[in-house]
This record gives C-alpha cells, structure tokens and sequence, in this order.
C-alpha cells in the first residue's frame, strides 16, 4: 500500500473522529490554559476567616479594624458568637478565627487578638504560622493599644500522613466512579441487545451497583488497616466517613456511567469522564483549603458536592465528629446523587431509544 | 396460533422509512422464514419484534410468548466461560429445564468447549454459543438472525434437524436469512421483504417457489 494511501486513511480517520479530537487536542488544552489562572499565588490570600468579638464590649469599630487587617490575606466573615464561629471552623466554613478583644484603640491597654485554627487542617498550619507571625508585626502600631497576635491550635494534632489517607481515599473513589466502573460496563456493551431481550438494562445496572458499593468499601478496609498499622489516628471506618464514600461513587459513578451511555460507549464519552475526573481533582480543593490559592477556585470549590463530601470524610474520619454536625451537607450529597442517578435514568432512557 | 403480530408498522430513522406498513403473524407451529436484500427491513423487524426499538406508527403485539434469540453478531459475556454464560443467562426467568439444556449442548457440540472462555472461541464456536442461548429457556418463538453463516457443514446438518423438529404447538421458530435454500425442508411459511415494505407473506412447502419469490425482489 502506498504512502500516500495511509495518509489518506489517517485523513479519513481524523474526519470520522472530529469529536474526539477537537475535544482532546482543542478544548481540554484550551480548559488547561484557561484553569491556570486559579493558580494566581501560592500564599493563601482568600480563604475565608471568621472574626468574632470575645465579649460584650467589644465595639463595631474594633470588629472593623480587625476585619481590615484580616483582609490583607484571607477573606473575613462576621460570626455572632465563638461558639458559631468554632463550629464554622469545624464545618470548615472558615479556616481560622480572629477573636477581637477591647481596648484596640485604648493606649493604655495591651490587648492579645486571638487567631484560632484546627490541627487536622495540617495544609493550614504552616500559612497560618506565617500569617499570625507577619500579623503580630503588622499590628505593631497600627492600634493604639499595645497588639500582639496569640494562635491557637485545637482539635488534635495530626500528621500531613494522616490528612492525606482521609483524601486519598476519597480521590480512589472518584478514580474508581469515573473509570473503573465505567470500564467495566463498557466492556460489557457487546451482551446488553441479548441483556435488553433477557432482562432488562436496569437490572443490569441495579445488579452493578449491588456488587460495586459493597467493593468500593474494600481499599477503604485495605487503606484502614494499613493506616492502624501505621498508628495512624483515623476512622475510615466510621459510619459517617463510609456514608460520605458511598454517596461519592454511586452520585459520581452515575454521572461517568449516564455520559458512557449517551454517547454510546465510544471514545468521547472516556475523554469527557477523564476531563471531568481531572477537572473535579483539580477544582474541588479536596487537599488545599478553599481560597488558597485564588478566589475564582474558592467559587468553584464551594459549588463541588465532592469538595463537601472530603469535608464531610476528614471530619468524621480524622476529626471524629459526629456525622450530624454536617447534615446538611450529607442532604446535599444525597440530592446530587439523586439528580446523578435521573442523569443516568434519562441517558439509558436515550440510550435504548436511539437503538 | 399468533404468537407474535404486527399490526400496520412503520418505522423511520430521520427521513429513512426502514419498514413501510408491516402486517404479519409469528405463529407457534411453524417455521418462518425472513427473506430479503441487504437493507430491506429484516433486521429491523427483527430489532421490533425483540422490543429493542420501538415502531413509529402501528403496534408489535405479543402475547404471554417468550422469545429467544440468536443475533447476527454473538452476543454473550466474552471473558466467561461457555457453562458460566449458559448459566448466567439460564438463570434469567424462566429457567431452562436441565434435560432441555443437556439435549441443546449435545446438538450443538458445546461440551468439547464448557471450561473455555467464550471470546476466544472460534467464530463457529461463538455462533453456537449464540444459538445455545436462544433455545436455552425453550422459548415459545426463537428468532434467528443468518443461524448457519459461522457453522462447519455437519454442525449445519444437526442444526437442520433440531430445527425442523422445533415446532410445535407451543413453539415456532422466526428466521431471517438470505440462504433460503439451507432451510427448503424446514420453512412453512415465508415473508418476503422489499424495501421496507411485505411483498409476498404466505405458506410454502416449495423452496424453489420461495428461491424465486426472493430473487423476484432482489432483480428489481
């Protein structure tokens, strides 16, 4: 066969696959190109804080003063009350708090502004180190009073190990929904005419997900019991961190398996699964917290269901906190599953009736 | 009896009519034949009367009939056995009767194949696999999609048999072929598709009639 006869195959195969392509060599370079810009700093400058007066006495003006300061490197947020701005911090509505005391414009007085954070957010500690350190500087004269800036670390100290396994599990379960899963249904495409005759698609799907929730558990068992061995502090196990797993692979899953299905098994549906598997790792801040690196992926992390369900997992699974507090969060998870699994009903819906 | 009815179907994909008013019964008790060119509506006729696409006007009308079926292309779990996909799928409702699963793996020969992997078999051994899973529930109307391209003539020859003796009052058979001749002693009743539309439907005993009758459609 002649050169020039490939050529004219390969220009044939670019014809018949101008979808995949424009996708793969146009638009995923052209989101690359375009996220970039979420990166804008590495030095945390807009994640929000809460600021809370300490008492009574504390005047507007004080409030104020101190949200003016905080801005500088972090986004401030009013909080009536400690307790309320604590359990923001735990919700990780906010990552810090800045407890505003009297007296910051008295000259006689000598005032501490506290900064509390949480010890399980160990990807803050470092920022926050620095942040309470150039504050205390700034502060130095900025108030009449005498300012200094005291951090306050609670919750239980935990190791950058320890953090990371609770998101690891999480970031193996949305491999596993966007390509594991998939795959398998994919390979089964050829049987679903003799399926569809026999049975029926949904119980094929209904028999998938009977036996891929129970497996997805088994890494979290694996990741468990290398982390005990580890001595390791966390509860992978614990109910509500399964409940968050769950809700993650079957609401993700549904999404990966609903695009599989409207585009007939072929080539884009893999490409837009992988840009979506990538776009959520990238964009749901399931590491850094929200606002660490630019206010544009804040926006986008705090519209993510996964960028809740890591929340969720590291707050029960490392904090050991009671699944209640958050929820909301877990009706919020239920929801997107529910509105996945219409997505998947509709798209099989398409699926059999284009056949 | 009626097994199986089209009443007045058509069925369009965009601007192309694949079949054109279609009224014909798949009856137990018989062999019915499908015959017609490439493009003439078989296969989607096939694709109707199996559920898996529905009409555009007019109605497929079934009764309590199961219905088994062999497709042009193999249809079974590739990286499972040959036992392992007949009891995947027999386990499907209602299940097969074991005497009826023995008699259909020994008409086919599968035997020499049960512990193998059904996506390495040969395209012969595919197609019996294929056809193994239409029968397995002993089904009131099997349909058949080109049964004999893959298969070695002996093979043919057994299958011949087994499906002459499958009708009955319970049961009939709906094949769709080009090879009209390979089932002169087994057809009773033909329909002849042309463009999309019925051009001859009605008994025969005559293959060469039924030979003619196809040829008829496939010259103009």
């Amino acid at each position: 066969m002649a050169l020039r006869s490939l050529f004219t195959r390969e220009a044939r195969w670019i014809r018949h696959n101008a979808g995949v392509l424009v996708l793969v060599l146009l638009v995923l370079p052209s989101l690359f190109a375009v996220s970039t810009v979420a990166f804008q700093q590495v030095i945390p400058r807009d994640t929000p804080v809460a600021v809370v007066p300490e008492g009574d006495a504390v005047t507007q003006d004080e409030i104020d003063a101190v949200r003016g300061v905080a801005a500088f490197f972090s986004r401030p947020h009013d909080y009536a009350s400690r307790q309320a701005a604590e359990r923001a911090l735990t919700r990780e509505e906010v990552y810090a708090v800045f407890v505003v005391p009297h007296g910051l414009f008295d000259e006689e007085a000598s005032v501490t502004i506290e900064m509390v954070v949480e010890e399980e957010m160990v990807p803050y500690e470092q920022p926050s180190l620095a942040i309470s350190s150039i504050l205390s500087g700034q502060l130095r004269g900025t108030f009449p009073a005498e300012t200094t800036v005291e951090r306050t670390a609670i919750g239980t100290d935990r190791t950058l190990s320890e953090f990371l396994i609770s998101v690891g599990t999480v970031l193996l379960t949305m491999v596993y929904a966007f390509v594991y899963l998939p795959r398998v249904v994919a390979d089964e495409h050829r049987v679903f005419e003799r399926i569809r005759v026999e049975s029926s698609l949904w119980r094929l799907l209904t028999a998938k997900y009977a036996v891929f929730c129970p497996l997805v558990l088994v890494p979290v068992v694996a990741f468990q019991g290398i982390a005990t061995s580890l001595d390791f502090q966390v509860r992978l196990l614990a109910p509500g961190a399964l409940a968050a797993i769950l809700l993650t692979f079957v609401s993700l899953s549904a999404v990966a398996l609903g695009i599989m299905f409207l585009t007939r098994f072929g080539a884009l549906g893999r490409m837009v699964n992988a840009t979506l598997l990538f776009g959520t790792l990238a964009f749901s801040n399931l590491v850094y917290p929200a606002g660490f690196f630019s206010p544009m992926r804040r926006d986008i992390a705090r519209l993510s269901p996964i960028h809740y369900a890591t929340i969720v997992h590291r707050g029960t699974a490392l904090k050991s906190n009671a699944p209640g507090l958050y929820a909301d969060r877990y009706l919020l998870l239920a929801g997107f599953t529910l509105a996945a699994l219409c997505f998947l009903a509709g798209s099989v819906v398409v699926f059999q009736r284009r056949a | 009896m009626a097994a199986i009815r089209f009443d007045n179907v058509v069925k369009r994909y965009g601007d192309v009519v694949a079949l054109d008013g279609v009224d014909i019964e798949i009856q137990t008790g018989r062999c019915h034949c499908l015959l017609g060119t490439n493009g003439s509506g078989k296969t989607t006729l096939l694709r109707l009367l199996l559920g898996l696409t529905r009409p555009t006007e007019g109605a497929v009308v079934r009764s309590t009939a199961t219905i088994g079926c062999s497709f042009q292309q193999p249809t079974f779990y590739p990286d499972l056995t040959v036992t392992e996909n007949l009891d995947v799928f027999g386990s499907m409702v209602p299940p097969p009767d074991a005497q009826w699963r023995a008699e259909l793996l020994d008409v086919l020969g599968l035997d020499r194949v049960a512990t193998r992997a059904a996506g390495q078999l040969s395209g012969g051994w595919q197609q019996k696999l294929d056809l193994a899973l239409a029968f397995l529930k002993r089904p009131t109307i099997a349909v058949l999609d080109e049964p004999l391209d893959d298969l070695d003539e002996p093979s043919k020859r057994r299958f011949q048999r087994f499906l002459a003796d499958y009708p009955d009052d319970d049961h009939g058979l709906l094949l769709a072929t080009h090879h009209v001749d390979e089932f002169a002693a087994t057809v009773d009743h033909v329909t002849v598709l042309d463009r999309g539309r019925v051009r001859d439907d009605g008994p025969l005993t005559d293959a060469a009639l039924a030979r003619q009758r196809y040829l008829e459609s496939t010259s103009e």
